[in-house]
């Protein structure tokens, strides 16, 4: 583009000078030659950016060097199961990675001649121009610098600019206070506080002269979809309800108009119980750090108590274990057996009724035995309010797809009986269509048992019906459903016949 | 003795006024005879209220429906209520090979229903509620192969817009006792799934629509091809206890009443 305007600035001028056309046109290409020859900038200016569609997974980064340019540092960001359940949008940015500082890559290319130009990413989430002097540089605009301006000859060996997420999450909503906001570099407090609605966020790449203000020449705007909130929990809607080896979730769905979904939350999770009821946390298993629930609840004092969920959090947020590893001990001891002598004091502490933190965790350890009723139940790391992407290791669901669903069915849970039960505790959050997975909240415990199926009470009652030959199983076409269509097949080819025939 | 008389006044009403609309039209009848399609087949939608007659089954004897339970009830009783009926949905399809001159028409048909039915499982162990969130239940695949004899003459040649007709044949049933975690399998691995053989015999009468709206019956034999569309009622025994999976058959047949459309083509 500024080629063919030098062009027409320089066949302007030698109009003015009245000479003869052969003579003008010869000038006139020589003056461009002349200019394309002096000037680097023709070629520094044309750079492209994929469009985000194009961006794959690998080029989710986590980074140790703080440069917006270059790979040194920089190892690949694994997609979790929800994002390739929802199938995510590639390019987008969500809470998880903006609290693991990941940064997309976006792959741009340079010229050949790039010295003395600089490359710099703006972004704004309300669909100003940012290539426009006066939406980078006015008061109470909404386009800020997300990397600093990165000279476009250390762009040139890899072809790489990344933005943080970090950076992207700290401009939502804002509007500049002073003109020309400079880049700061933003923090993981950005990830929180934000609204839970999707943003089609604008990015800008807009090259400059070394020193110059302005953009000095093609500019190339990319959308992004950015939401790094999660949608806010649903509510309880009835007690979890045992099965043989298996807990059906209840919860009444979220209002958030982004749920996509919920996953559920065991503790402990089905895989950890032992066939004698003992529960062990696999070694390369990382526990999230559970201190802002602790509650180490008594059996007797509170069970019958109608506490409101504001109530538990509050309390949840006041109770503090500093170790959670303490915390650890003290959850799955006294889950596993709740009834057994108290070896450890955690252990004690569920026996005798006395919390470590009594008069603070008490209204938790109400709401908690409001909703959890089942006796010797142990308390949990699961709670209201908390984070659910930091308890991913408690997840033992599937993503519940669809934003309206209201149950969950857990299997693969141990059985027990009444006095060698492994009560399980649950926990839902919603996710949202960026695979951001919001607070938890606290559905209750059940522990499932054996139960009697028609089958067994017949063969109880001294049937000896069965056995299977020429039976069916749902979940193939079995007999009946292929005699039932060969029915209907008979019916509709008659019909046919019958038709041509008259 | 006042039943019998309503019931003749009600089929004189029936009759004698159709008798006089026939020999009225009977240049228009024998004008539609003309141009009536061939009929071969017949085809019933049908309805049922079915309850399997498994307790019936003299071998068993009767159990606690759950750990808690003081009394004792029969299995299918205990386990999903004796009283209440589940609705089978049914395809039946007739070859009318034969036409017998003054009575109607005799042919070969297959058929074929399905109907399941649950309830919650109670615990194996005394627990508090006793029944648990798990459904347990049975899914019946009813099938026959049937004779069927339709006397559509009283249609066909007095204008009594009623088709009776009876059935009989062989029925098999495809069953299948499950819960939500899968089919059931016994303590002693017997897996709860199998088939069951018997008699079928049925017994109905047809009202035959074409009666009251001649018109649109016509065109339905111009465009489609159907001769008659009829509403039916049928009483029908289902005896599934001859031999079947097992040491005895899982007696699943049933002696109820069926409803439902037939199209005849």
């Amino acid at each position: 583009m500024r080629d063919v305007a030098s062009f027409q600035l320089a066949r302007g001028m030698l109009f003015c000078a009245n000479m003869p056309s052969a003579v003008r046109w010869f000038l006139s290409l020589l003056l461009l030659f002349a200019l394309v020859i002096a000037s680097p900038v023709a070629s520094a200016q044309t750079f492209t950016v994929p469009p985000a569609n194009a961006l794959i997974p690998e080029h989710l980064y986590k980074c140790t060097e703080t440069t917006f340019s270059g790979g040194g540092g920089c190892t690949g960001f694994p997609r979790s199961s929800i994002d390739n359940t929802l199938n995510r949008p590639l390019g987008s940015m969500n809470g998880v990675e903006c609290k693991n500082d990941v940064q997309l890559s976006y792959a741009v290319s340079v010229g050949t001649q790039v010295v003395g130009y600089e490359l710099q990413v703006w972004g704004t989430s309300q669909a100003a121009d940012c290539s426009q002097d006066e939406n980078r540089t006015q008061v109470g605009k909404t386009c800020f610098p997300l990397t600093d301006r990165v000279r476009l000859q250390d762009i040139q060996p890899t072809g790489k600019v990344r933005v943080r997420v970090q950076d992207v999450a700290s401009t939502l909503g804002k509007t500049t206070a002073v003109g020309g906001p400079a880049y700061t570099r933003a923090g993981v407090e950005e990830c929180s506080g934000k609204s839970a609605a999707v943003v089609t966020y604008k990015l800008y790449f807009l090259t400059f002269a070394a020193g110059a203000t302005s953009p000095s020449g093609q500019s190339t705007a990319v959308d992004v979809k950015v939401d790094v909130q999660g949608p806010s929990g649903p509510s309880r809607s009835g007690n979890p309800g045992a099965g043989d080896g298996r807990v059906e979730v209840r919860f009444a769905s979220t209002d958030a108009q982004d749920t996509q979904g919920f996953i559920v939350f065991c503790d402990p999770q089905p895989g950890w119980v032992k066939a004698d009821g003992a529960v062990s946390v696999p070694a390369n298993v990382t526990l999230p750090d559970a201190s802002a629930n602790t509650l180490t609840c008594s059996d007797s004092s509170v069970s019958d108590a109608a506490v409101s969920t504001t109530d538990a959090d509050d309390a949840a947020a006041e109770a503090a274990v500093t170790d959670a590893a303490d915390l650890d001990s003290t959850v799955f001891d006294g889950e596993v057996d709740a009834t057994d002598d108290a070896a450890t004091s955690s252990d004690a502490e569920v026996e005798s009724g006395v919390s470590t933190d009594a008069g603070t965790s008490s209204d938790a350890c109400a709401a908690q035995q409001a909703v959890c009723s089942v006796p010797g139940a142990g308390p949990t790391v699961l709670g209201d309010g908390l984070a659910g992407d930091e308890f991913s290791v408690y997840q033992c669901s599937d993503a519940i797809t669809g934003g309206t669903s209201t149950t969950g069915i857990i299997s693969g849970l141990r059985n027990g009986a009444e006095q060698s039960k492994t009560v399980y505790h649950f926990a839902v959050s919603a996710y949202d269509q960026l695979g951001n997975i919001g607070p938890m909240t606290y559905v209750g415990c059940e522990w499932p048992s054996e139960v009697l199926s028609v089958w067994d009470q017949y063969r109880n009652a001294g049937g000896q019906a069965g056995g299977g030959y020429c039976a069916f199983e749902p979940a193939g076409l079995g007999a009946p459903v292929t005699v039932m269509g060969l029915v209907v097949a008979v019916a509709f080819g008659a019909f046919l016949q019958r038709r041509r025939r008259s | 003795m006042k039943v019998y008389l309503s019931a003749l006044l009600i089929a004189a009403g029936i009759v004698v006024p159709e008798l006089a609309h026939a020999q009225r039209n009977e240049s228009l009848e024998s004008r539609r005879r003309r141009y009536e399609s061939p009929q071969h087949f017949a085809v019933e939608l049908r309805f049922s209220p079915y309850r399997p007659e498994i307790d019936k089954d003299p071998t068993l004897h009767a159990v606690p429906p759950n750990a808690q339970a003081r009394d004792t009830k029969l299995p299918y009783d205990g386990a999903l209520g004796g009283d209440v009926r589940h609705l089978l949905i049914g395809l039946e399809v007739d070859w009318q090979v034969l036409r017998i001159p003054y009575v109607g028409t005799l042919g070969p048909g297959i058929s074929v229903g399905y109907v399941s039915m649950s309830r919650e499982a109670p615990f194996r162990d005394a627990r508090k509620p006793p029944y648990s969130a798990e459904q347990t239940g049975i899914d019946i695949f009813p099938l026959y192969a049937l004779a069927v004899l339709r006397a559509d003459v009283f249609w066909r040649e007095m204008k009594i817009p009623i088709i009776p007709y009876v059935k009989a044949g062989a029925g098999a049933a495809l069953w299948r006792m499950w819960t939500d975690s899968g089919t059931s399998v016994s303590k002693d691995g017997v897996v709860g799934k199998g088939t069951s053989f018997g008699t079928h015999l049925a017994g109905g009468v047809a009202l035959t629509l074409n009666a009251f709206d001649e018109y649109t019956a016509r065109n339905a034999d111009t465009a489609l091809g159907i001769n008659t569309t009829s509403v039916f009622f049928e009483y029908y025994s289902s005896d599934l206890s001859l031999f079947g999976s097992g040491a005895r058959p899982l007696w699943v047949g049933d002696t109820t009443w069926a409803a439902g459309l037939t199209f005849e083509f």
